[in-house]
């Protein structure tokens, strides 16, 4: 029997709903399918009703077969569960946006989170702020939500206990030390921004004054708070203002990717290397660090240093301004007693940039959060000297962060043995705190610990009274500061999906509001179902914990308005101003004299916050675990990065493979031996034993071009022990070396070899671009003489103007395979602006479903990113020029896997994609191997349906559980479906995947364009009036994707430029994908300035194997004027 | 036996070794007859089974169960039981593909070529080689079909008509391979079973037992040695011989578009068709050669596979392999001449990366050990015969993992470089396949005449109706 057209009724009263584009737009072509198609139901739907007898008859057949079991012979049943009752403009299969923010140490992020179906699944930046950026840590927070691992019980003495017994107890605490004014009461909380829950912690100081409520971060910015505090005279926070600076040198400060100020630092930036024509200005960026970071990396003069040397790197170019006409200065650095010597190169280094940052009269200084007290203050100094207050470069305005007790208050009182009841409320001290103060220890020692934390992590393992699962922030209602202090909702996406409960909660319930831990009364479905009568309330109960933030929203804002904070997200103007304080010189000056760091000679190690895990928070999360660190392309581990020579001089195995010369010049020869390029594999990495203060670490070694010699760098947030099945002991634990004393440099380190090796993965082995021109870079001088010679390097240079494919039909118009679509869809990317932040690789991964592997499996070359942020040094291993370049389906016009595909699974479609269709997909891989720029992805194993990261021990030898095939574990736990976008395929094994310009949301654009037009007219697709997932992430703005075929957007804009090219151009593959050249701005007489554009290493690279450009007269006739302003 | 005017003395001893020198050695040694070749030839299959095959056979049996144990796990649990990675998207499985396919050549080209061109030496040797062949494209066959991801969904390779209406893509050449290694197979099996149809009419004769002499009969088509069939027959395989031929060519012509139409540097390349067929009969001559010398040794059939015959084999393996040895250098002089930097990388790695010492395996048994060939003590000795053309069956699998391994693994962008080692399940399906093609080929000769029966008996002497005694008894006709 033939399947009838159902077609239900449509609502007489209501709004019209259609069920396909083509039923919208109603044109002949519909009609004549339906009719040809259905013809039965083809009369039902131009009659617009269904009879009762024909649907008793439809019925009655379905009855009957289902009765005869021919039901049985169907595909497997799913069932979708409607709503009985639906929350408002909840449409199936529609995504509906909502404002929150995720609160961080520095400033919360304000965020648009993407929720089909009540199901929260994708955050971006709230784009009514004017950014839809968000960093990989807020993409990737969505995971965390639904970590099968979280914390899930409520538990008395390790036994299971509801939610009403935790509440009980929380109002028996209040009550027991209510009298005693909360002596013996303290809390160990991370650090806020929340104003409600200063108002609560204000209100519970006034009710329980003896309490003690101290915040704990192992990254904090409290160096920099005192340094105000002593130079302002109040604690204050800086916020450089990056878009202003024409000249900014940053010390050891990561500050475009993860140091702290969020994406607003990139983006800023960004906004000032955006050069688009002849005569365009940018800024200039000077780096010295110890570790390459990617700020580092994308500066324009970048100098490596030890940690230990950098203070006297300050005060050496502090001194350098003295002499030229920044005499205040003087008395900041007197006190400084230089025992460090300067080579030539950094003296010179310290000299030309000083010149340069006084010329450009808008210089800026910045310094890593990491830096000592003393440091923060000379750079306060030096800013001061640059007139960056004055200018508006630098504010300093009140910290968002709320004031709290520090660890320290707290470990004296623990100590004291006046502490009873301890609250734990997040973080995880555990592992986290200082090694010297032993805090398992003084957990133990207190009488009474309640544990509030989203995992049963390290610090509920050591002793935990009561543990309650603690809410995560899509869970909850709160409110927190932006870095600039505006005033942010956080309204819950979800209910709680394991009833944790909030800090705020927990301190609203101390002071007397029980109700806010408990669950919502329930309500007769007919009182739901009823709609509130206008003035009065609503009939639904209303979270009490809400009416706690609406009272701070109101008290803030002064407003009522409470559905526009819900709908904004944010509430504009609430903005802090610059704070009043004066600078005080001699107070700086003390304070540089006395905390000023000393130089010793040696090894030094440097922690730092892990990119991807920070403090170890994440490590839980698989995406951030497998994500590819820029630098050295690790994932699922840290190591202790050295350099090249240092690794050297300590006899430390190095992986090294000189790549096989191409040219057979024997100069080029020459040049290559002097400087190796390493490939670092990272199988088999020497394990070394770091001794710091008495107590050692065992970790692997990885050889890190760019690092300063005699400097070890170590991530942070690894080697963590609980039971988390992604990040139970990934990494070695660098806290385990980590003192109060030295928490960002450790001196006096010695090394040795463990005598093993330790496997790593990485996913790019190769550093080195082997002479093509893969990326391409001009220096600002050359640009502006000549953008288009991009367009000469490398063998494309050898490309005839007129290239064609042997298969395009020729249509008089360009070359291009006939595509009908009036969309044609392009993306470019921009060398310059893109800081290898990566928050592209998760936004993508959030958006498309893309599963993790597990670290055996990236240490088999499996990861399946369908974008990737490739990586190549040039010049030496030990002083590199870095460059990064997004990597991704270039969806080519004339796409190489297309061709050799034997079923047609990968096609193109009329409005230019190169498309997978997955169910067609058998699985050759061909189209991988003859993809030239490799972002094809396979199915080795079913990634989505079992457990990855998994072993099982059999006959001895350690085998992953993919290997277990259908006995292998699967992810039975529902609970990570529930984060997939329900419009992208979830792949099975044997299928070949990749990017598709996120395909979904141009479908759904031109949906709803077609929707509005109601098919009759054009249905073109509104100027630029959606963006692909990494176009929305990207901080700097340096992806930008659009249809070229309209003149009017960014994308043609942008591909019509000088520097715009594609890569691999020559083999004809004409990609959608292109490339703006990287623009870098040097000043002529820096040591290192002949190695950025055309008369760098890239370039001459870049030349082997194609010859005569006559453009090598250009090379080394760099101007001294600088270009810049 | 002159027929000259002259007045040479035809007994003179310079005479006769003069003519001896100028005489074809008979293809048939020892001076054998009729009988003798039916008798032998019938006595492999009719005798006691030996015990040495028994063991050959439990054990050979024993290696190809790995094949199914290998192919159930790989289709169970994933390709990624495979050492396959990003950017080595084929490896060992597309390797063993060609590789065995490679060998499928011989058989045919004996069987086709030679007796297009009337090379009568071929007789003794078509077939095992065909059977050989014919196995060899069993074991290939199994990689292209289970390389494949989902290999539930490998009919959409088929062109049948279908719901969704999607044809395959006739544009790739992994399709060609699909229709280009069937047809081959289908012919060449056809190919070998008419030529068996003759030798299964004798064996019915000779058969006492009714029930396999009932089944020789239902095999032979009823052959009853008339003029007519003989006529009809000869005719059938005249006409299968026209038609296998060109597949000799195409069959690995197409296998090589797989690489030369992609545009990976080192697989794009003009030279692989010539190649890869130079290459095929290269190594399906050395498998022929070593999988027969034993075989010719145990059995004593060293009058029907003569020296002569051995000779012929080296030297077109001296031929072939210094053709591909041609074909290596102009692909390297190529990459030099072109100026392009990618394919320049292409060769130099091949030579001196990571994967040289696959390279220099290739060179050293595909290039250098055939020469010695051209030094006939090689030729004539058995035992070193045997020993060289396993420089060739090595090479061979090294050739094309150079070709398929060392291009994939370092292409365009350095960044996606990888590297490739062989997973356990990736040795075991090819040792199980090489087991299989051994044991398959034990059952070959316990059950079927092992030579062609009535071909051979076609190119003695007597079977010549001009044929004139020369100098020896000859003559009597079986």
């Amino acid at each position: 029997m033939k399947r009838k057209w159902e077609h239900p009724e449509n609502s007489q009263n209501g709004k019209q709903y259609w069920r396909s584009l083509g039923e919208l737009s109603d044109t002949p072509q519909f009609r004549e399918w339906l009719e040809r198609e259905f013809p039965a139901g083809a009369q039902e739907m131009e009659m617009n009703d269904i009879s009762r007898r024909s649907f008793l008859r439809l019925m009655g057949g379905s009855l009957a077969l289902a009765g005869l079991g021919m039901a049985g012979c169907r595909r497997p049943e799913g069932y979708i569960v409607p709503f009985t009752n639906s929350p408002e403009w909840i449409v199936p299969g529609n995504k509906t946006l909502y404002a929150t923010a995720m609160p961080r140490r520095r400033g919360a992020v304000a965020l648009h989170a993407t929720t089909y179906e009540g199901r929260p699944t994708k955050l971006d930046g709230n784009a009514l702020t004017g950014s839809t950026s968000a960093d990989g840590h807020v993409q990737a927070s969505i995971l965390d939500l639904y970590d099968p691992d979280r914390s899930r019980f409520f538990k008395k003495s390790g036994k299971k206990v509801d939610g009403k017994a935790f509440a009980d107890f929380i109002e028996e605490v209040s009550k027991n030390y209510a009298s005693t004014q909360g002596e013996g009461l303290a809390f160990l909380t991370e650090s806020s921004t929340s104003p409600t829950l200063q108002r609560l912690r204000t209100e519970f100081k006034g009710k329980f004054s003896k309490a003690l409520v101290a915040a704990y971060e192992p990254i904090s910015t409290d160096a920099e708070l005192k340094a105000t505090e002593i130079a302002f005279g109040q604690r204050s926070q800086i916020n450089p203002a990056y878009a202003k600076a024409d000249v900014i040198f940053a010390l050891d400060c990561d500050f475009s990717s993860k140091d702290e100020s969020g994406v607003d630092a990139a983006k800023e930036f960004a906004s000032r290397r955006r050069v688009r024509k002849s005569g365009d200005m940018m800024n200039r960026l000077y780096v010295a660090e110890s570790r390459i970071t990617s700020t580092g990396g994308n500066a324009d003069h970048r100098i490596r240093m030890k940690a230990s040397k950098q203070p006297a790197f300050l005060a050496l170019i502090a001194k350098e301004m003295v002499g030229r006409g920044a005499p205040d200065l003087q008395g900041a650095i007197s006190a400084i007693t230089a025992n460090v010597s300067f080579t030539e190169v950094e003296q010179r280094w310290a000299r030309e940039m000083t010149i340069d940052l006084m010329q450009s009269g808008k210089g800026l200084v910045v310094v890593g959060s990491q830096q000592p007290v003393a440091v923060h203050l000379l750079a306060i100094a030096v800013n001061q000297a640059l007139n960056a207050y004055r200018n508006g470069i630098v504010q300093v305005t009140t910290p968002v962060q709320i004031p709290a007790a520090s660890l320290t208050d707290l470990i004296s009182a623990i100590k004291a043995g006046s502490v009873k009841t301890l609250f734990i409320i997040g973080g995880n001290p555990v592992y986290n705190a200082p090694v010297d103060v032993d805090w398992a220890n003084l957990q133990k020692s207190v009488e009474q610990v309640i544990r509030i934390g989203a995992y049963e992590d390290e610090t509920t393992n050591a002793k935990a009274d009561w543990i309650a699962p603690l809410a995560h922030y899509l869970e909850t209602w709160g409110d927190a500061r932006a870095v600039d202090g505006t005033y942010l909702a956080l309204q819950p996406m979800i209910l709680p999906l394991f009833s944790g409960v909030s800090e705020l909660q927990v301190f609203a319930a101390l002071l007397g509001q029980k109700e806010c831990l408990l669950p919502l009364p329930t309500i007769e479905p007919a009182k739901v179902a009823a709609p509130t009568l206008p003035g009065q309330p609503s009939n639904l109960p209303i979270p009490p914990d809400m009416l706690v933030v609406q009272k701070t929203f109101v008290e803030v804002t002064k407003s009522n308005n409470w559905n526009k904070l819900l709908h904004d997200g944010f509430w504009s103007g609430t903005a802090f101003s610059a704070t009043s304080g004066a600078y005080r010189s001699s107070n700086v000056a003390d304070g540089i004299k006395q905390n000023f760091p000393a130089y010793q000679e040696g090894l030094e190690v440097t922690f730092f916050a892990c990119p991807k895990l920070d403090d170890g928070r994440y490590a839980n999360n698989g995406w951030l675990q497998e994500l590819p660190d820029v630098q050295s392309k690790l994932t699922w581990d840290n190591a202790a990065y050295v350099s090249y020579t240092t690794a050297r001089r300590l006899g430390l195995k190095i992986a090294e493979i000189r790549p096989i010369t191409v040219a057979l010049d024997p100069t080029e020869v020459k040049r290559r031996d002097e400087n190796p390029t390493l490939e670092i594999d990272g199988d088999e990495a020497d394990v070394v034993i770091i001794k710091v203060d008495g107590r050692s670490l065992e970790i692997p070694i990885y050889v890190m071009p760019g690092q300063a010699d005699d400097s070890i760098a170590i991530a942070l947030g690894y080697g963590r022990d609980f039971n988390g099945y992604i990040g139970h002991q990934v990494g070695s634990n660098a806290f385990s070396i980590r003192t109060s004393a030295n928490p960002f440099v450790a001196q006096n380190v010695e090394i040795s070899r463990a005598g093993k090796t330790y496997n790593l993965a990485q996913t790019q082995h190769h550093f080195s671009m082997e002479g093509r021109a893969i990326v391409r870079e001009l220096s600002l001088e050359e640009f502006t003489k000549n953008a288009s010679i991009v367009h000469k390097m490398g063998i494309d240079g050898h490309q005839p103007e007129d290239m064609r494919s042997l298969y395009e039909i020729e249509k008089g118009t360009g070359h291009r395979p006939e595509m009908k679509d009036p969309h044609q869809w392009g993306m470019v990317i921009d060398l310059t602006t893109c800081i290898g932040c990566t928050a592209c690789v998760i936004a993508c991964q959030s958006e498309n479903n893309i599963p993790i592997v597990g670290k055996d499996q990236v240490r088999r070359g499996r990861s399946m990113h369908w974008m990737r942020i490739d990586r190549y040094y040039s010049e030496s291993p030990t002083d590199p020029q870095m460059a990064v370049q997004p990597m991704l389906c270039q969806h080519c016009e004339n796409a190489p896997c297309e061709t050799v595909c034997p079923v047609n699974a990968t096609i193109h479609t009329e409005d230019g994609l190169n498309i997978m269709a997955y169910n067609r997909c058998i699985g050759t891989r061909y189209c991988a191997n003859n993809c030239p720029y490799k972002v094809r992805r396979f199915n080795f194993f079913d990634y989505n349906k079992r457990k990855v990261n998994k072993k099982h021990k059999l006959l001895g030898f350690d085998i992953g559980n993919l290997y277990f095939g259908p006995f292998g574990e699967q992810n039975d736990d529902k609970m990570l479906e529930m984060q997939k976008n329900p419009n992208v395929t979830v792949r099975m094994r044997g299928v070949m995947e990749k990017c598709t310009f996120c395909v979904q949301r141009i479908e759904e654009a031109k949906i709803s364009a077609i929707r509005l037009s109601k098919g009759t007219e054009k249905q073109r697709i509104a100027t630029d009036s959606f963006k692909s997932a990494c176009q929305q992430a990207c901080p700097s703005e340096a992806i930008v994707f659009g249809d070229i075929a309209n003149p009017e957007t960014e994308v043609s804009k942008l591909r019509a430029l000088d520097h715009n090219y594609g890569v691999l151009s020559y083999l004809g593959t004409k990609p959608r994908v292109t490339y703006l050249a990287r623009v870098r701005n040097p000043t002529p007489l820096m040591p290192d300035a002949d190695k950025v554009g055309l008369g760098s290493d890239w370039d001459k690279q870049s030349h082997l194997g194609s010859h005569g450009h006559g453009h090598g007269e250009e090379h080394g006739a760099h101007s001294n004027e600088s270009a810049h302003h | 036996m002159a027929h000259g005017t002259t007045t040479v003395n035809a007994n003179s001893p310079d005479f006769v070794a003069a003519a001896k020198q100028v005489e074809r050695p008979p293809l048939v040694g020892g001076g054998r007859g009729f009988h003798w070749i039916t008798e032998k030839i019938c006595s492999i299959i009719e005798e006691e089974t030996p015990t040495w095959w028994w063991i050959a056979f439990f054990v050979t049996g024993a290696i190809t169960l790995l094949v199914p144990w290998s192919l159930v796990y790989l289709v169970s649990t994933g390709i990624g039981t495979w050492g396959l990675n990003h950017p080595v998207g084929w490896a060992w499985d597309i390797t063993n593909f060609v590789f065995w396919i490679g060998i499928g050549h011989a058989g045919t080209l004996i069987s086709a070529i030679l007796f297009l061109t009337r090379q009568k030496w071929r007789t003794s040797i078509n077939r095992a080689s065909e059977a050989m062949t014919l196995f060899a494209v069993m074991c290939a066959g199994i990689f292209p079909a289970f390389h494949v991801g989902r290999i539930w969904y490998a009919w959409f390779l088929a062109p049948v008509p279908q719901a969704n209406a999607i044809w395959p893509n006739f544009r790739s050449p992994l399709l060609w391979d699909v229709f280009a290694v069937s047809t081959y197979f289908t012919v060449s099996v056809l190919f070998w079973y008419t030529g068996l149809i003759p030798d299964f009419a004798t064996m019915r004769d000779r058969e006492p037992k009714p029930w396999k002499k009932k089944l020789y009969h239902v095999l032979s088509f009823g052959w009853r040695s008339s003029n007519r069939q003989w006529k009809h027959y000869e005719m059938a395989y005249l006409c299968l011989a026209g038609l296998s031929t060109p597949l000799v060519l195409s069959v690995h012509s197409i296998v090589s578009f797989d690489f030369a139409t992609s545009i990976v540097p080192g697989w794009h390349t003009t030279i692989f068709p010539p190649y890869f067929v130079a290459g095929a009969i290269f190594g399906g001559f050395a498998m022929v050669l070593t999988v027969m010398l034993p075989f010719r040794k145990i059995y004593g059939l060293e009058d029907l596979i003569t020296e002569k015959h051995i000779d012929n084999m080296c030297k077109i393996i001296l031929l072939t392999g210094s053709i591909v040895g041609y074909a290596y250098l102009m692909e390297l002089f190529i990459a030099w001449y072109s100026g392009n930097p990618y394919e320049k990388y292409a060769f130099w790695n091949r030579a001196l990366g990571p994967y040289w010492w696959s390279y220099w395996a290739m060179m050293t048994c595909n290039v250098i050990i055939p020469q010695l060939f051209w030094v006939e003590k090689f030729r004539k000795n058995v035992v070193a015969v045997w020993i060289i053309v396993w420089g060739p069956n090595i090479g061979m699998w090294y050739e094309r993992f150079v070709i398929i391994v060392t291009s994939i693994h370092r292409d365009f962008l350095p960044s996606s470089w990888g590297m490739f080692k062989p997973a356990l399940n990736d040795i075991t399906l090819f040792i199980g396949t090489c087991g299989f093609f051994t044991w398959l080929f034990l059952v070959f000769i316990r059950f079927l005449p092992v030579i062609a029966i009535a071909e051979v008996k076609g190119v003695v002497p007597e079977a010549d109706p001009h044929h004139h005694d020369k100098d020896h008894k000859g003559g009597h006709h079986v």
